[in-house]
């Protein structure tokens, strides 16, 4: 905290961050990556696979012949099966039971891994969803430093007494959207190949979107009680989201300590480096290990936790009239003097035409 | 470097002319070339003071006077084709002055009427011959007594050896100074032998009874822009001790300086061997040590924090020290505790005969200190302040949050010294110092130190002083995180230190002997965390205290064989218990200390030394650069004591009646139980911070080069290091082995330093100040890889310190000019126009990875804490 508030001194005193492109050895070995999740939800539960990339590449270098399996402390083994991109699913579908321990073996290559036995602990729990409307300083391009609207979600949380409890949020949402122009053709003069064949003007729509690039992470150490109110979780620009409602459903992972650990480091070195006292960063330990201490290195985390959901339907109201309709993608730009404006973009006539739109509504909505 | 004077002590005349001419006595041959020069010139009732500054401005020579010795009469004369030479009888004609021609450009001016009943006369016919008291024919032996002072502050000397070199009789100065002697009427070479001064011989005829009031200098001093050294043999060769600076406050305050503020922490950056790791960072780096391994003490007192605005000032009021005793090659017995150096800043002692004060105004903070006496003559007080007001620029900002923010730092001194009696001198010291910043209601920070210290010095023996030290320091912080009433929280968390030291001086022959007792009693409070508000629900968390004791028995020997051979040996026996609460331990072991010093020529010597230090109290800082929050550690059963031995070589040699001095040293260290940590380690208020740390051994060697000229319009220095810090930690757990066992760079290994400080004078009125500073990138780690985890990409640092940040350069500079040159002016004062960083280098403080939240792609940036020139106007005072 004193590091953040110290860097706006800086600033008076003449400081600068700009993009550096130091040089890196990339030469190093590529390394397996271990990213699994196993939870109380009786799904088909995903292990992914993957090897470390050179710096600055993102793209996921995929593990596909590996035997994966995860082992409970009864003995019992689930086996998994490879899918695509380094996923591996387990056989069946089935759950975690609480009170029990889990661990992740792998083998690939000639090498074996496996993971320290996890306990599934029991489930936190969230008792509500707060909202609050504000404007965030974003810097633009140029400089130019303007205030967007940005709606921000938080958690009160209940946590079991006299222990201290781990956890990690996620979040996904999905909203009804009517798009400002549906069934017009104001979005295009001649019709496409691509186009739907008919223009349905009344529409409805219900878009879902998930957490990406993100990572909240909350404990009940150092606090008293069982409560905690308004943990601030996620946050979105407000613009098309709140034309009818807006369902946002918050998950809340319980995790045990190790793994809140790993989470930790890398909301650290990931996410809030860049302080005048920062840490040194270094190699984030998980909970994966070479069962032969001379073989090769694996990363990663096998991560057991129980699952609360919580899902709320927020209604305009939250935001401010001002805002309902508010679409920069959809509000009609003036062109050039005595050039007729340019055309809309066609998701702005047609609301399947968004991203992870569909017309379906979603089984747990509610009007 | 030494001058004598009649009545000089208590006339309240500080730093004249009339001092120096007596100082440059100790000169020996003449130069003739400048003086020969052929004026073409002609005067008619010329004031003198027009004649002498014309002469200094067209021919490069130097005079030096009392200008309350002219009489009001002109200059009236025809030099034209004259040397200067010839021209001077001409000149003082009228003046009943006579002179003295001093190499390499000194002409010295002096009274023609000796007054054989004064305390001292000077016999010009024979140059450097004092003549002490009148011609008594019947006398067959007379006493010569006086007093002999540290010239740059009244402070007497105590502890002087005077030596009468015809008998090899040996006496010495009382606590105040004084001293008396009985000899056969007769002829005299008398020698003045002080520790921390430039040795002094003078030749006496000796007549009757009589006083010779005696001033002593360190090596050199400045006076108005001119650096002057007196002795034929400096002290960087002649010291046994190698590896001991002294650096006086007129050298501190001509280095530019950030924010135009003289800085203590400035000037020992320029020695080579000290370097940090860029603007923002607290402490310094001394051969390949970290900061928590300097004892920095301000009158004996331990200072735990010495930065002000995390590391941008320090905590030191220039105008209030002294000088600044720094060793980081031989330590002396009397100190311990730490590894690396010992940095002892002294105040100075208030005046005891007339109220002088000092002070500035600047664009951040302003200053000001007063001193006199209480009682004349006998007790003084010296008190001064310092303050920063950064607030009102802060809330210019468009920032809200910066509007509502403010913040403070300064520091305040107060100093009594009392004379008892001829014997007994006793001086209380206060110091104390605060940073505050209050951040938009929602966090605020304080911290600060307060010490005071009491010192008794005394004779106790004819040949025997004591220096009897208690002081008492204080660190500590708050930290209030307001943000979020359910979270709103206080931590506190300080260290306190006790000390009483008993240090005995005892001088027999060649010997010099210095013996005595330490007793250190140390508390640490690691963090009382409570609720920062009634809605908070945070637990109360206390670390708990941590107690130890510490005590040391030391003796040491200085010992002169000879002209040319000299030795330091010495050891320190210290004993340390305590440290957590059930984990506490007992450690104990011998520290010596050696250093030899062969001097190969009189302008040459060749020294090495050894040193063994022993640190019990361990720095706990985990981030790039120190924080105010840093926890202090005591050694316990888990975390052993820091042990170091350090072996240093330096060849040292002097040109040109010392203008220019020139050394070259090599060092090597071994550390063992160095404290490192093991990745990810987790130190906020962690009950059980010995798991998160590793102990190592580190390895630190160098070669240091200083060229320095110490006199002239032009002088200053250059100084090149190339040195490496590395440690090893290997762990039974390998998981706690870093680097897979191998040495790798601490965070401040920067082979290659240098350091170069020029000071241009252009006239009287007008100097330039410049200060170069390189150092190489500081280790940093950098991922070499990058992996995919639920849809976030994580960089992946595996090897420690691999790679490095860009090198450090910077150049600053300062002008300043006097407000007027006359000569009985009540207040001098002077601008200062400094620039910092003046090609407004971008230096690298960090280098960061960082995921976009957006894009999910690793972006690397480099922080720079100061990206432009830093510009400040000063005005400085002093009355």
């Amino acid at each position: 905290m004193i590091t953040r508030r110290y860097i706006y001194i800086l600033l008076l005193l003449g400081a600068c961050v700009e993009v550096f492109d130091p040089e890196i050895d990339s030469s190093s070995d590529q390394h397996l990556v271990v990213d699994a999740l196993l939870t109380n939800e009786n799904v088909r539960q995903i292990v992914t696979l993957s090897k470390t990339t050179e710096v600055g590449d993102t793209a996921l270098i995929p593990v596909a012949n590996a035997v994966v399996q995860i082992e409970d402390s009864n003995g019992d083994v689930f086996e998994f099966v490879y899918f695509k991109k380094g996923r591996y699913l387990s056989v069946n579908t089935f759950s975690g039971i609480v009170g029990n321990s889990y661990r992740l073996l792998i083998d690939v290559n000639g090498q074996r891994y496996e993971s320290t036995f996890e306990e599934l602990l029991p489930p936190g729990e969230i008792r509500g969803i707060n909202t609050e409307f504000g404007f965030v300083p974003l810097q633009e391009e140029t400089g130019e430093i303007l205030n967007v609207p940005r709606i921000s979600f938080s958690a009160d949380v209940t946590f079991p007494a006299n222990e201290t409890s781990y956890y990690r949020f996620d979040w996904n949402a999905t909203y009804q959207a009517r798009t400002p122009s549906q069934g017009s053709g104001v979005c295009w003069t001649e019709r496409g190949e691509n186009e739907p064949e008919e223009l349905v003007t009344d529409r409805v729509c219900y878009i879902s979107e998930n957490s990406s690039n993100f990572l909240k992470l909350f404990s009940s150490e150092g606090l008293e009680g069982t409560t905690f109110d308004d943990v601030e979780v996620f946050s979105v620009n407000p613009n098309k989201r709140f034309q009818t409602i807006y369902s946002p459903e918050l998950v809340l992972y319980r995790i045990s300590e190790n793994i809140y650990d790993f989470w930790d480091a890398i909301e650290d070195q990931t996410f809030n480096a860049g302080s005048l006292f920062d840490s040194p960063p270094g190699p984030i330990s998980g909970n994966m290990r070479n069962t032969d201490p001379n073989g090769t290195r694996v990363i990663g985390i096998f991560e057991v936790a129980s699952v609360f959901r919580y899902r709320s339907f927020l209604k305009p109201s939250v935001v401010g009239r001002q805002l309902l309709h508010y679409d920069p993608d959809c509000t009609l730009q003036p062109g050039p003097f005595g050039t007729p404006p340019p055309p809309r973009p066609f998701s702005c006539c047609e609301c399947l035409l968004l991203e992870n739109s569909t017309a379906i509504k979603p089984a747990f909505w509610q009007d | 470097m030494a001058c004598i004077c009649a009545n000089a002590i208590n006339n309240g005349v500080k730093r004249t002319h009339f001092y120096l001419f007596l100082c440059l006595f100790s000169i020996g041959k003449y130069c003739n070339a400048q003086f020969d020069q052929r004026i073409s010139a002609s005067y008619n009732e010329a004031p003198l003071i027009d004649v002498i500054m014309e002469l200094e401005s067209e021919f490069q020579v130097k005079f030096f006077y009392n200008e309350k010795w002219f009489k009001e009469g002109t200059v009236t004369a025809d030099l034209n084709g004259l040397s200067i030479r010839d021209a001077l009888p001409k000149i003082l004609e009228a003046q009943k002055l006579t002179y003295v021609l001093r190499a390499p450009n000194y002409v010295i001016l002096l009274p023609d009427e000796g007054d054989s009943n004064q305390t001292l006369t000077v016999d010009n016919s024979r140059n450097e011959r004092v003549s002490i008291g009148s011609l008594d024919l019947s006398a067959e032996k007379a006493k010569i007594s006086g007093h002999i002072i540290n010239g740059e502050n009244n402070a007497p000397l105590n502890g002087t050896v005077i030596t009468i070199e015809e008998n090899e009789n040996r006496y010495l100065s009382d606590v105040n100074g004084y001293f008396e002697l009985t000899l056969p009427i007769g002829d005299y070479n008398i020698k003045f032998h002080h520790p921390t001064m430039v040795d002094y011989t003078i030749s006496t005829t000796l007549n009757s009874d009589g006083k010779l009031n005696v001033q002593m200098f360190e090596d050199v001093f400045v006076l108005e822009e001119v650096v002057i050294s007196t002795e034929a043999i400096d002290q960087n060769v002649t010291k046994t001790i190698t590896g001991q600076e002294i650096i006086d406050i007129e050298t501190i305050k001509s280095i530019p300086a950030f924010f135009g503020e003289a800085d203590v922490f400035n000037s020992v950056l320029s020695l080579p061997g000290v370097s940090k790791l860029g603007e923002g960072s607290s402490g310094i780096n001394v051969r390949g040590g970290g900061v928590g391994q300097n004892l920095i003490q301000i009158d004996d007192a331990i200072v735990y924090n010495p930065s002000h605005l995390f590391g941008f000032f320090s905590t030191f009021n220039a105008d209030a020290v002294s000088q600044v005793n720094f060793y980081r090659g031989s330590i002396p017995v009397e100190y311990g505790g730490r590894l690396s150096s010992v940095m002892d800043v002294e105040i100075k002692n208030g005046n005891k005969s007339e109220f002088t004060g000092a002070g500035g105004v600047g664009f951040i903070n302003s200053r000001f200190l007063i001193e006199g006496p209480v009682r004349k003559d006998s007790t003084s007080f010296l008190a001064g302040i310092r303050a920063a007001y950064p607030t009102y620029i802060i809330r210019r900002l468009e920032d809200e949050d910066l509007k509502n923010s403010s913040a403070f730092f300064g520091d305040a001194n107060l100093k009594i010294d009392h004379l008892i009696d001829v014997k007994n001198r006793i001086s209380v010291n206060g110091y104390i110092s605060k940073d505050q910043f209050d951040f938009s209601d929602e966090a605020e920070y304080e911290y600060g130190n307060k010490a005071i210290s009491a010192e008794w010095n005394g004779q106790i023996f004819q040949n025997t002083f004591i220096e009897s030290t208690a002081n008492y320091s204080i660190y500590d912080y708050t930290f209030k995180d307001i943000t979020d009433p359910q979270l709103a929280s206080s931590l506190n968390a300080n260290v306190n230190q006790f000390t009483w030291d008993n240090k005995f001086q005892t001088e027999t022959g060649k010997h010099k002997l210095s013996y005595g007792t330490s007793l250190t009693g140390l508390s640490i409070n690691p963090g009382d965390y409570q609720k920062g508000s009634s809605e908070s629900i945070l637990q109360p968390v206390s670390i708990a205290q941590e107690d130890g004791w510490l005590g040391a028995l030391f003796i040491g020997d200085e010992y002169e064989q000879s002209d040319k051979l000299s030795f330091y040996a010495g050891v320190r026996y210290s004993i340390f218990s305590g440290g957590r609460p059930g984990l506490e331990e007992i450690y104990h072991g011998p520290e010596p200390r050696l250093s030899v010093n062969f001097q190969t020529t009189t302008t040459s010597s060749i020294k090495l030394s050894y040193n063994r230090m022993r640190q019990y109290i361990h720095f706990i800082s985990n981030t790039t650069s120190a924080t105010p929050i840093d926890l202090w550690k005591l050694s316990n059963e888990s975390i052993r004591p820091a042990i170091a031995d350090q072996i240093t070589l330096g060849y040292f040699r002097n040109f040109e009646q010392n203008m220019y001095e020139t050394s070259a040293e090599i060092f090597y260290k071994k550390t063992t139980d160095l404290v490192e940590y093991k990745n990810g380690a987790d130190l906020f208020l962690n009950q059980d911070i010995e798991g998160e740390i590793v102990q190592g051994e580190g390895q630190a060697y160098g070669l240091e080069f200083l060229l320095k000229k110490t006199r002239g319009n032009f002088n200053g220095w250059i100084s090149y290091t190339f040195s490496r810090s590395l440690i090893k930690v290997e762990d039974p757990n390998p998981f706690n082995t870093i680097n897979n066992g191998d040495f790798f760079p601490t965070n401040f290994d920067q082979p290659h330093n240098i350091s170069a400080f020029a000071k241009i004078s252009l006239s009287r009125r007008l100097s330039i100040n410049t200060n170069f500073t390189y150092n190489t990138g500081r280790p940093i780690s950098y991922p070499e890889s990058a992996y995919q985890i639920r849809g976030i990409t994580v960089t992946d640092f595996v090897e420690r310190n691999k790679y490095r940040i860009p090198d450090y350069h910077r150049l600053d500079v300062s002008f300043v000019m006097a407000t007027s040159l006359k000569r009985e002016k009540k207040i001098e004062a002077n601008w200062s126009l400094s620039i910092y960083n003046i090609y407004g280098r971008r230096n690298a403080y960090s280098v960061y990875f960082k995921t976009n939240e957006i894009t999910g792609e690793s972006e690397s940036f480099q922080l720079s804490v100061i990206a432009r020139p830093i510009i400040a106007l000063s005005y400085n005072f002093k009355f």
